[in-house]
């Protein structure tokens, strides 16, 4: 509905979008003519002054990104400010499903949001070299990143005009409880001791990784830990649903991520995804790095890189950590033990 | 040294236009030439030649629109600003027309300025910086305002704070504009000391008394852009 445009909130999630994907796509043709029309190492006029534009043009990129990058939680926060208007929903899960492409939207945003810091991972990467070596393929990768910023910015619009304040929405715990789970598979997914063990020995693995690679970096390290970071991203999702959510909302049944955004779950979300996030960009960030760190052709400064990056990842992961064990010790603390599945 | 790094200076087809109004200017035009280290070597011609341009496009003050600069052996023109930057503090020393002293400090303020991005002048600067100033018969005016310094004490000043940095390559725009013959013979006998200790170094004029001095080891000539001699 074109009403719903007059919601700031809303209003600012699509303004957000559309500058987002404006610069991105602008920074997608510019790609192409980069790609074009890019001679490394020759000094004639029309490339150092592409090469001039390309420097410009990537300084405005980066703050495109990052906006694009902020876009996911501006999303999150929106839907979840939404909730007081839509009746049934009681987190951004509920307006979420009142509309056919609420998650849709989330997920590119979510993909978007790990496109966009990745290839900020690369930029800062490539300001690093004394010459832009690293600048022609920066911008080819934009060619992916800037309709990855129009799909959201559609999905956003979209979201918008479906959005219907007078629809009587389902909450999350239709979905997302323990007993709405039929499935054989899903409930194993998502079983405590399953779920919470992959994710803790993945999370502990990939921050080992870090650490190594902060402590010395090296190709397979750095690929190993880039990897490892991948998993350890995927194996949280079920983890927080089956572990951190019903310990952060004193439910065992009830598995929503989007409710640990509100009060009620401590607002734990934000800090918790936060940190997953920043630990997945920068721990797969170690492997584009060292993808490109032939073609950069200084060992030493992505060796540096790297061990920035593996310093982030490390915190990031210990971080993510922290944030989901703390609802479950504070649990423990408070039931003397009892886990809040029942068990001793 | 290799063959290589036996070039201290190095253009190559070096092009420099300035947007002004609609037109261009050109104030270089692919001018090509090098310079051996330790060698003390002059650019004449007359104001408006391109002088200015060519010592800021060698000493990585400014990019070229087109061409290539090498400073021992060094390529400089498609390096990102920061690195050019510090090609800018540590590989070349620059020496200004007008000193680009800073009045209202002290001589030894303005010899330690260009060290405060780095935290400041390091013990070893400030020695460096005291035997400097005694070589260069400075000593007595370290804490003296630059303003109460004369013209040729403070060409040696600026001479000093190139010097600071351990640049091997010292470019000089218009030495001896201001100083009389005989603070440039003074002058030229310092730059000759400094090429003999290993030092490269290029100066801009239109004093005939530099470009025809003994000690000047090569000379080139602009005229509108362009390389004549």
């Amino acid at each position: 509905m074109l009403t719903n445009f007059l919601n700031l909130w809303i209003l600012a999630r699509v303004l957000q979008s559309a500058v987002a994907a404006t610069l991105g796509v602008a920074g997608a043709l510019l790609g192409v003519v980069i790609a074009w029309r890019w001679r490394s190492g020759q000094s004639n006029e029309s490339q150092l002054a592409l090469e001039r534009l390309a420097e410009l043009a990537a300084a405005v990129m980066q703050v495109a990104l990052l906006v694009g990058f902020l876009g996911l939680a501006l999303s999150v926060f929106v839907t979840d400010h939404l909730v007081g208007g839509i009746r049934g929903a009681m987190c951004a899960f509920g307006v979420l499903a009142s509309t056919a492409s609420g998650f849709t939207g989330l997920l590119v945003s979510l993909l978007a949001a790990l496109v966009c810091g990745l290839w900020v991972v690369l930029h800062r990467f490539d300001l690093r070299l004394e010459t832009p070596v690293l600048t022609r393929r920066k911008f080819l990768a934009l060619l992916a990143v800037g309709p990855l910023m129009l799909a959201d910015f559609i999905c956003a619009v979209r979201f918008a005009f479906e959005l219907d304040f007078n629809v009587i929405a389902s909450c999350c715990s239709v979905w997302l409880d323990d007993t709405a789970l039929n499935a054989r598979a899903a409930r194993l997914v998502v079983s405590p001791n399953l779920a919470g063990g992959i994710a803790l020995a993945s999370t502990l693995l990939a921050a080992g990784a870090s650490l190594a690679v902060w402590h010395r970096p090296g190709r397979v390290k750095a690929l190993f830990a880039a990897t490892l970071s991948g998993l350890a991203t995927v194996a949280a999702v079920p983890a927080v649903l089956g572990v951190v959510a019903p310990y952060a909302l004193a439910t065992p049944g009830h598995l929503c991520p989007f409710c640990l955004f509100q009060a009620q779950g401590g607002w734990l979300g934000w800090p918790l995804f936060g940190a997953l996030l920043i630990a997945a960009i920068t721990g797969l960030g170690l492997g584009v790095v060292e993808v490109h760190r032939g073609a950069a052709g200084s060992r030493e400064v992505a060796r540096q890189f790297q061990q920035e990056l593996a310093r982030c990842s490390l915190l990031a992961w210990l971080g993510t950590l922290a944030c989901g064990g703390f609802p479950v010790a504070r649990y423990l603390i408070r039931s003397g033990g009892v886990s809040v599945f029942g068990e001793v | 040294m290799n063959a290589a790094t036996d070039i201290a200076i190095r253009a190559v087809a070096l092009t420099k236009r300035y947007a002004n109004g609609p037109e261009d200017k050109t104030a270089l035009r692919d001018v090509t030439f090098s310079i051996p280290a330790a060698r003390f070597w002059v650019i004449s011609g007359p104001s408006g030649s391109g002088k200015t341009t060519l010592l800021g496009l060698l000493g990585g003050m400014i990019a070229p629109t087109a061409g290539e600069v090498h400073l021992n052996g060094r390529p400089l023109t498609h390096l990102r600003d920061h690195h050019r930057a510090l090609v800018r503090r540590h590989g070349v020393g620059m020496v200004f027309q007008e000193f680009a002293l800073v009045t209202g400090m002290s001589l030894e303020e303005n010899l330690f300025l260009p060290f405060v991005p780095e935290g400041g002048p390091a013990a070893p600067v400030r020695r460096k910086a005291a035997t400097l100033l005694e070589r260069f018969g400075l000593a007595a005016f370290a804490r003296t305002r630059v303003e109460r310094l004369s013209a040729g004490e403070r060409q040696r000043a600026g001479i000093i704070r190139a010097l600071l940095g351990d640049a091997p390559v010292l470019l000089l725009d218009e030495p001896t504009a201001s100083l009389d013959s005989a603070n440039v013979e003074r002058l030229v006998n310092h730059l000759a000391d400094l090429r003999d200790e290993g030092r490269t170094l290029l100066a801009t004029t239109h004093d005939p008394r530099l470009v025809d001095h003994p000690c000047v080891d090569g000379r080139l000539r602009l005229a509108d852009g362009m390389l004549t001699a």
